[in-house]
């Protein structure tokens, strides 16, 4: 994927915004008289007046950022927008399950990304987007979606092809924010010992070994089953050291050597350096502990950082630094990706203001504000990334190390890290159960076969690999 | 069937049939139509479980649709799952260590809130706040004690008193104890509220006849509250036994049935094949298996209901 340094065209309402901008506030941004006017007139955004869009939202730094936004739209399209669901996670994608796969029809427009969607797309759940990103009559000139980085748009195209076909095929959803994984670690507690951020697992382990003084433990990592465990930061290690999940065939290949070494040096090193009930470390427990000052390093989300610099909830402002996952001296690091992006309902009861919705929530002045006002980090659209208040923003993080290493995974390092089939939940939650299985001490090739056998058989019953 | 007329019958004079008034034709009506819930809640009650029975028979993924009838194919794999035997085995374990804990706690704690002494209404109005606490809610509270590091109440507690801080429910060692202190936590009160109603019901004659015979505090517990609480016993446990096998919403609260599997009793393992692996008729049939062993359960309480009666 390629950063495109892009010439502030569409920044009119951007009057007078410099880099000290966000210095000075948000004061510069247009009001949203003035945003709403300036929409009127390129496109018609009453077409669909009168109709209503239900939302189904998962409780995120981006919905918060959206909420305040939606009046703006119904005043701009006539369109009604009810009370939107908002869940946690986990309560979230549950609900939303529901909904779909009983047909229940009870949203129009949800939050989905790559690895998620494919199930969904694959059931035909999800509705198809470039009908109406092709469509001039139902997406405005002003829209450019060529500005949202193609590698975030190719993420979430699919052609339905078990194991390969990612971003081939339809557009099942739009970006608008992406996440990559980097190790976020204690720059002054690294200087005072003399710890360089590590390059491989090894390193990685001894340095959260290192790091365990006082009352500060090493390393902090997500633990929870089905919470993400295996793909944030392990996930990115492992594919770091050439590992492979699942061959050409879906067949797993997560138990081999590669899997097994990097299992158990990454088990090891939480059990010697890391929380006691590690197998019940959520994401945001882990964000909340690394900004209090209880960790050396919690490898995770990179935009985890926005608060980790917020020194009214951080204890750890400005004392970070970021680096990219360790990986194989032979092997260019890797990161996994993530996007939340919006997406459509099959069953949606008018697809058109469904998707005046999408249009209209992903276009540059909605992601701006959300950005700028809201801290929806990382933005999706080149013109907002490259944004001068944007990059001031960002650019102070980590002494200056979050930008080069969110630049680097995003242009060459990052990649969805799943094979593409619709049984990522089952896969993903095997291997969080053998790494906690390992961590709690059987032995990392028994705990991986296990899961193995178990994922194969899984997709075999469902006829999804044969033999 | 004929039936013979007696002498006296036979001399009765013919009494017309006596004609129902308005109002009372009315009442009866109106009778009838409230019982009609009594008739269409069971149906209804039946028609779910049916209907969800029949679902275990087929092989219905919510992602991929239904894939066809399979008979008891669901069953036949589920007997052949080590993790359901994994899974049968502990909540049995669950069950059984929860009841004796909270049988045993509650009989110490009605015994002591039944001593009239002053402020012990005080007492018996916060033993109701675990009660009123809905489970999921309880759990999330507690994973908050249980957090891991200094962050966490229990830890940070052993941490000041400078000794090694633990796992809890993040340990695989612990884990299961850790729920069962949650459980007890949630469900102690209620069963003490039982037995102290029955406590306030003894018969007080009794027990002062027994105190002038020179019986001490021990063997009137053990002779005359024991046998008079025992159906009262039977009641709390009946519940709690049934509530204990069908745990779910303070494990899911907490631990989602991990780490590993060392938390992952029947109703979690159900509902993780039924919705994020989407196999709603195996999860199913996961479900239908505790819902047999509730039964049974549920029916060796009732034989012995029924011998202790005799």
């Amino acid at each position: 994927m390629t950063l495109r340094k892009r010439n502030a065209t569409r920044r009119q309402f951007l009057m007078g915004a410099a880099g000290g901008a966000a210095m000075v506030g948000a004061s510069w941004l247009p009001t949203r008289t003035d945003r709403i006017r300036a929409m009127q007139d390129t496109f018609d955004w009453k077409a669909n007046s009168g109709s209503q869009v239900r939302l189904i939202l998962n409780k995120h730094p981006y919905t918060e950022s959206l909420l305040p936004l939606i009046p703006e739209f119904t005043e701009l399209t006539g369109i009604e927008v009810p009370e939107p669901l908002i869940l946690p996670e986990a309560e979230y994608f549950q609900k939303l399950l529901v909904d779909l796969s009983t047909g229940a029809g009870e949203f129009d427009v949800f939050m989905t990304g790559p690895q998620v969607h494919w199930a969904y797309d694959d059931a035909g759940w999800t509705e198809p987007l470039e009908p109406f990103l092709n469509d001039p009559n139902k997406t405005g000139p002003e829209y450019d979606a060529a500005d949202i980085f193609e590698g975030l748009m190719a993420a979430n195209r699919w052609n339905k092809t078990l194991g390969s076909g990612i971003g081939e095929g339809s557009q099942w959803a739009i970006p608008v924010m992406v996440e990559t994984y980097a190790q976020v670690y204690r720059a002054d507690v690294y200087e005072e010992l003399g710890l360089e951020p590590a390059t491989s697992i090894q390193a990685w382990r001894e340095n959260a070994a290192k790091a365990t003084t006082g009352d500060m433990k090493g390393i902090i990592v997500r633990g929870e089953k089905g919470g993400g465990m295996t793909g944030t930061g392990f996930i990115s290690t492992f594919l770091g050291y050439g590992g492979v999940v699942m061959d050409e065939n879906l067949v797993t290949q997560f138990n081999s050597d590669i899997g097994v070494m990097v299992a158990e040096e990454y088990c090891a090193a939480v059990k010697e350096s890391g929380p006691e009930g590690w197998a019940n470390v959520t994401w945001y427990e882990g964000q909340e502990s690394f900004s209090n000052g209880s960790y050396g390093q919690y490898f995770d989300c990179d935009f985890f950082t926005a608060l980790y610099e917020d020194p009214d909830k951080s204890a750890v402002a400005g004392k970070v630094g970021l680096a990219l996952a360790p990986h194989a001296e032979d092997h260019d690091p890797v990161s996994g990706l993530w996007t939340w992006a919006l997406a459509m309902s099959s069953q949606a009861q008018s697809k058109d203001a469904s998707w005046a919705f999408i249009q209209w929530a992903t276009m540059k002045d909605q992601m701006t504000v959300a950005t700028v006002e809201g801290r929806n980090y990382n933005p999706t659209r080149a013109s907002v990334f490259n944004d001068p208040a944007v990059q001031e923003t960002m650019g102070s993080w980590g002494s200056g190390t979050y930008l080069p290493t969110v630049l680097d995974n995003l242009d060459k390092y990052a990649k969805v890290a799943w094979p593409a089939q619709p049984e990522t939940t089952f896969l993903s939650t095997a291997w969080d159960q053998a790494l906690q299985e390992i961590w709690a001490g059987t032995d990392a090739k028994t705990a991986l076969d296990n899961a193995k056998n178990n994922v194969d058989a899984h997709m075999k019953d469902l006829g999804l690999i044969t033999g | 069937m004929s039936t013979i007329a007696t002498p006296m019958e036979k001399d009765r004079p013919e009494v017309p049939p006596k004609k129902r008034s308005r109002m009372e034709q009315e009442d009866i009506r109106a009778g009838r139509l409230m019982m009609l819930p009594a008739l269409i809640i069971p149906i209804l009650l039946a028609g779910v479980f049916i209907f969800g029975f029949y679902l275990t028979l087929r092989n219905r993924r919510l992602n991929r649709g239904d894939l066809g009838f399979v008979g008891l194919d669901n069953y036949v794999k589920l007997l052949q799952d080590d993790r359901f035997w994994h899974s049968l085995s502990l909540t049995l374990k669950f069950t059984i260590t929860d009841i004796v804990i909270e049988l045993t706690l509650a009989t110490l704690l009605a015994l002591a809130l039944s001593v009239p002494l002053r402020g012990v209404k005080i007492y018996r109005a916060l033993l109701i706040i675990p009660l009123m606490t809905p489970p999921v809610v309880g759990a999330l509270v507690w994973k908050v004690l249980y957090r891991s590091g200094n962050g966490g109440f229990f830890n940070w507690i052993l941490w000041k008193l400078g000794l090694p801080m633990q796992g809890f429910i993040g340990d695989p060692v612990q884990a299961i104890a850790s729920l069962i202190v949650i459980d007890v936590w949630l469900f102690l009160p209620f069963v003490a509220i039982i037995l102290l109603s029955g406590l306030q019901t003894l018969p007080q004659e009794q027990m002062d006849a027994a105190r002038v015979d020179g019986a001490n505090e021990w063997r009137i517990f053990w002779q005359i509250k024991l046998p008079y609480l025992v159906p009262f016993y039977i009641v709390a446990l009946f519940f709690r036994a049934i509530d204990s096998l069908n745990v779910f919403d303070t494990i899911y609260g907490t631990t989602k049935g991990g780490p590993g599997d060392a938390t992952r009793v029947l109703a979690i393992n159900g509902y993780e094949n039924a919705f994020p692996f989407f196999n709603i008729s195996y999860g199913g049939a996961t479900f239908v298996m505790l819902w047999v062993l509730c039964t049974v359960a549920g029916s060796l309480l009732y034989l012995w209901v029924k011998k202790s009666q005799q």
